[in-house]
């Protein structure tokens, strides 16, 4: 049998704390349902939600429906993101174009130009795609075009001396050397998006987690928005847990050189 | 190839020989055809805060076809500058370096490079790294995975051919490192203080692998380091750089890296020729 | 052994958990004197058409209630709710609906005072040529509006009055920023808002129906000002004072119009003949109808907006009526008129 680490339990020792002093809390009844439901509620909610849905749509449903979008914005990011940074990075005049847009827009608050997408966009799926793209974008293409610039001349000026062309110096040498940058941007990317999520889900959504949680605390039922947020941290863990392990078995190399 | 240019090269002696061909004003006074790589008044300038700095000062010298020149010199001679330059990372500020008569302007497979801290590349495994110059250039698959066999033999790697890189020792690393320079077959192979970083009984060891190559192979080497020794029991041509700005201040021919090879002498170190030789360039180095 | 000494380490750190939150709750004590009556007063305002802008333009909360005053600004009821909730205000007007809400959920305040019963301020709009003539037409259509508002609330009755059901029609929750935005973009058919963007809606659109109208069938939304019952308890006089505020406030927008809408058209920095305009899209109650209004109408109203989100799936249960009754109390008025 595998012995369990230290770190294990003392993960496992604060969930449960946590648990033990949202119970303990609750039960002193010194605060209403509204401002902390107790477990049990939280609980009765999920099974509520569970069994008959949330205004129309069963929790699969709100689940997949946020999926989605974050999925089909995230493909966006990673087929467009990665190879424009890695451009930006192997080129100084792509890079030249290409970072002042996006140093100007990252540090922006998602809600400030969500309207403007809205007036572009509409107030369908295309501008909540717009939104969460824009916020996975920016990570993933600072975080490529570091990984390339980052890369040990050695490296490069080894391949030249092999006889590479810069076509396959890109592709063999730059494009792998670059992954656990790529990597990293992409587990940022990640997070970030699924914090964009509920801002997505604000205008004119009629279904997913975030929208969930929004239109529960609309009508103070907080034991629903407990609830919708501890799915949405428990599928945000789940995800990066996916991206952890695809970058486990394509990066075989990372740490250990 | 014969055999001829190892006698060319050698003139049984037992004292340092000063070649000839240079003068240290920088004119050449044996002008020698048949050269390899000619080095002609190479200066290089560094810019820095207080202006710029010079790193090398009118370097002169020619190497000719299967020398093993190592370079020595005190850190900060911009030894390593000038494998830069040959390798055509860098251009000169000043002069020019050529190959076969034509100016080395940028760089090419022609010059095999073997670095300091070997840049292999981790995503690939050990077979990879070898195949990727011939891969590369192009060559057809089934020949360059006959000549990455082949390379793999030579440097005693047959073995770990599909080992990732990370489960190799420095000493291994530095093996693929030039067996994935050597397999293009380069004109001249560039060694930029290989061994440094290795411990002393793996360093002895890829030292006899390289001396062997050279020997076998006829190859043409220019060897970067600090260390007399290491240039002693390998070279047959020593080239000794001052410090700031770096200068050539002598350039002798030695021979005991053929004698190790023809006459299987192990214990050359521990001869009192040897031991005057050290002793005479390393008072140039400390000198300065 | 180290297992043990971890569940130590986290017992404890559970223990000191608790008491910071227990201790951060008793923090409140700053604000009150050592009677527990309170030396600041925290006001939420929404900025609605009524007397409180009024009040807020002549100052008459700093010159009557006694006591410092902190005013709040709030966009939507949801939040009135929760900083009420969170005791982070102690005085607030906000929409019959999110009142409903409020008191379903047991936040613990009582309604006190009626700002204004919505009229036209509050209307369902088409768009010029959507073809759409009566709330009849709109089956098929996209409408949006602020959900879990008095909006949202009048329009999903207007609908049921004609016989639409949800099904029928798509409902977007929009902000009306967004609203307007949508609308723009042709993205909606159909609007249930409020001002100002109503008033930008009308360029090209026109109403179908409006508040006041669904009022005369008895459907009655209205903005109402509550306060905190443990506030209430401790403070009376204070409640009293905000309500002859209220009084004076309303007598302003009842007899000199004029004066009315020059004060609010300064603060809400809108046209004077915007808000000439606005001032008659709303009722203001005198003090008898007021009475009138909390002893009956006003319950109902909550009971049925409560049972009407019931309906929705919005919340699980509404209480009954008489607890509605209870939440709202004509005694500070009667004390104010004395």
């Amino acid at each position: 049998m595998k012995k369990i680490s230290t770190e294990k339990i003392l993960t496992v020792m604060t969930v449960i704390a946590i648990f033990m002093v949202w119970y303990i809390i609750t039960a002193t009844g010194l605060f209403s349902e509204t401002i902390i439901p107790s477990p049990k509620s939280v609980w009765e909610s999920f099974v509520d939600v569970s069994r008959n849905g949330y205004k129309g749509h069963s929790l699969l449903e709100h689940l997949a429906t946020s999926m989605k979008r974050l999925v089909i914005a995230y493909l966006l990011v990673v087929v467009t993101a990665v190879p424009l940074g890695l451009l930006s990075g192997y080129n100084s005049k792509v890079r030249a174009v290409l970072e002042p847009i996006v140093e100007f827009y990252r540090p922006l608050p998602p809600l400030a130009y969500y309207t403007i997408l809205v007036l572009w966009l509409g107030i369908d799926e295309s501008s909540k795609l717009a939104l969460l793209y824009l916020a996975g974008f920016a990570p993933v293409y600072i975080a490529c075009v570091s990984g390339v610039i980052r890369i040990r001349e050695d490296y490069i000026n080894g391949a030249k001396t092999l006889g590479a062309s810069k076509r396959q110096i890109f592709f063999y040498v730059v494009f792998p050397a670059a992954l656990p940058d790529i990597f990293t941007g992409l587990r940022t990317a990640l997070g970030v998006e699924y914090t964009t999520l509920v801002a997505a889900e604000m205008v004119a959504a009629t279904a997913g987690m975030g929208w969930l949680v929004l239109d529960a605390s609309n009508y103070l039922r907080s034991d629903t928005v407990f609830m919708g947020v501890i799915i949405m941290g428990i599928t945000g863990i789940l995800l990066d847990r996916i991206i952890r392990f695809a970058e486990k078995k394509i990066i075989h190399w990372k740490g250990r050189s | 190839m014969s055999d001829t240019w190892k006698e060319k090269l050698y003139e049984p002696s037992d004292e340092l020989i000063a070649v000839q061909n240079v003068d240290y004003r920088g004119k050449e006074t044996n002008v020698n055809a048949d050269e390899l790589i000619s080095i002609e008044g190479v200066d290089l300038d560094y810019s820095a805060k207080s202006g710029s700095i010079k790193a090398l000062e009118n370097i002169n010298f020619n190497i000719f076809p299967g020398e093993f020149v190592c370079v020595l010199g005190p850190s900060g001679c911009g030894k390593s500058t000038l494998q830069k330059i040959l390798a055509g990372f860098i251009q000169p500020t000043t002069g020019m370096v050529k190959l076969d008569g034509n100016e080395i302007k940028g760089t090419d497979w022609h010059r095999g490079v073997v670095f300091q801290n070997p840049p292999l590349y981790e995503w690939f495994s050990v077979r990879d790294n070898v195949a990727f110059g011939p891969k590369m250039r192009g060559v057809p698959k089934a020949e360059y995975r006959r000549l990455t066999d082949e390379y793999l033999e030579k440097v005693g790697l047959s073995e770990f051919a599909d080992k990732k890189i990370y489960e190799l020792s420095g000493g291994m690393k530095q093996r693929v490192s030039i067996a994935r320079a050597l397999i293009n077959d380069p004109e001249i192979l560039l060694m930029d203080e290989p061994f440094g970083a290795l411990d002393a009984l793996t360093r002895e060891n890829v030292q006899n692998l390289t001396r062997k190559i050279w020997w076998d192979t006829g190859k043409t080497i220019f060897f970067i380091t600090h260390d007399v020794e290491e240039a002693l029991l390998l070279a047959s041509r020593i080239i000794v750089l001052s410090k700031h700005p770096g200068k050539v201040i002598e350039d002798i021919q030695v021979d005991f890296s053929r004698k190790i090879m023809e006459d299987g002498e192990t214990e050359i170190k521990f001869t009192e020729n040897f031991y005057k030789q050290r002793e005479k360039l390393l008072k140039l180095i400390n000198v300065q | 052994m180290k297992i043990r000494r971890i569940f130590a380490v986290t017992i404890s750190a559970v223990f000191v958990l608790g008491l910071l939150v227990l201790t951060s709750c008793g923090e409140k004590s700053e604000n009150t004197d050592e009677n527990g009556k309170a030396k600041v007063v925290n006001i939420g305002t929404m900025n609605l058409v009524n007397g409180d802008l009024i009040a807020q333009y002549e100052k008459l909360y700093e010159k009557e209630l006694g006591v410092d005053v902190n005013i709040v600004n709030f966009d939507s009821g949801k939040d009135v709710n929760t900083a009420l909730a969170s005791g982070s205000i102690d005085i607030s007007e906000l929409g019959s609906s999110p009142s409903a809400l409020g008191i379903s959920n047991n936040v613990d305040y009582e309604v006190f005072w009626i700002g204004d019963v919505i009229g036209s301020a509050e209307s369902l709009v088409v768009k010029n040529d959507s073809g759409v003539e009566t709330v009849a037409d709109l089956k098929g259509k996209k409408i949006g509006t602020p959900f879990a508002s008095t909006a949202h609330y009048s329009l999903l009755n207007a609908l049921k009055l004609e016989g639409i059901s949800e099904s029928d029609v798509t409902l977007l929750d929009l902000q009306p920023d967004d609203i307007y935005a949508a609308w723009q973009r042709g993205d909606i058919d159909a609007a249930y808002v409020w001002y100002p963007v109503l008033g930008n809606l009308l360029k090209d659109g026109k109403v179908i129906t409006h508040s006041e109208e669904l009022a005369d069938k008895g459907v009655i939304t209205a903005n109402l000002n509550v306060v905190r019952t443990e506030f209430a308890e401790k403070n009376p006089d204070i409640v009293t004072n905000y309500v002859k505020v209220q009084i004076k406030a309303n007598d302003i927008l009842k007899n000199d119009a004029d004066k009315a809408a020059d004060e609010i058209s300064k603060i809400l920095e809108i046209s004077k003949e915007d808000a000439t305009d606005q001032i008659t899209q709303f009722k203001y109650l005198t003090s008898d109808e007021q009475i009138d209004y909390l002893s009956d109408k006003i319950p109902t109203t909550l009971k049925s907006t409560a049972d009407f989100l019931v309906e929705q799936g919005s919340i699980k249960t509404a209480p009954d009526l008489d607890v509605f009754k209870g939440k709202v109390t004509t005694k500070f008025i009667e004390e104010a008129v004395k």
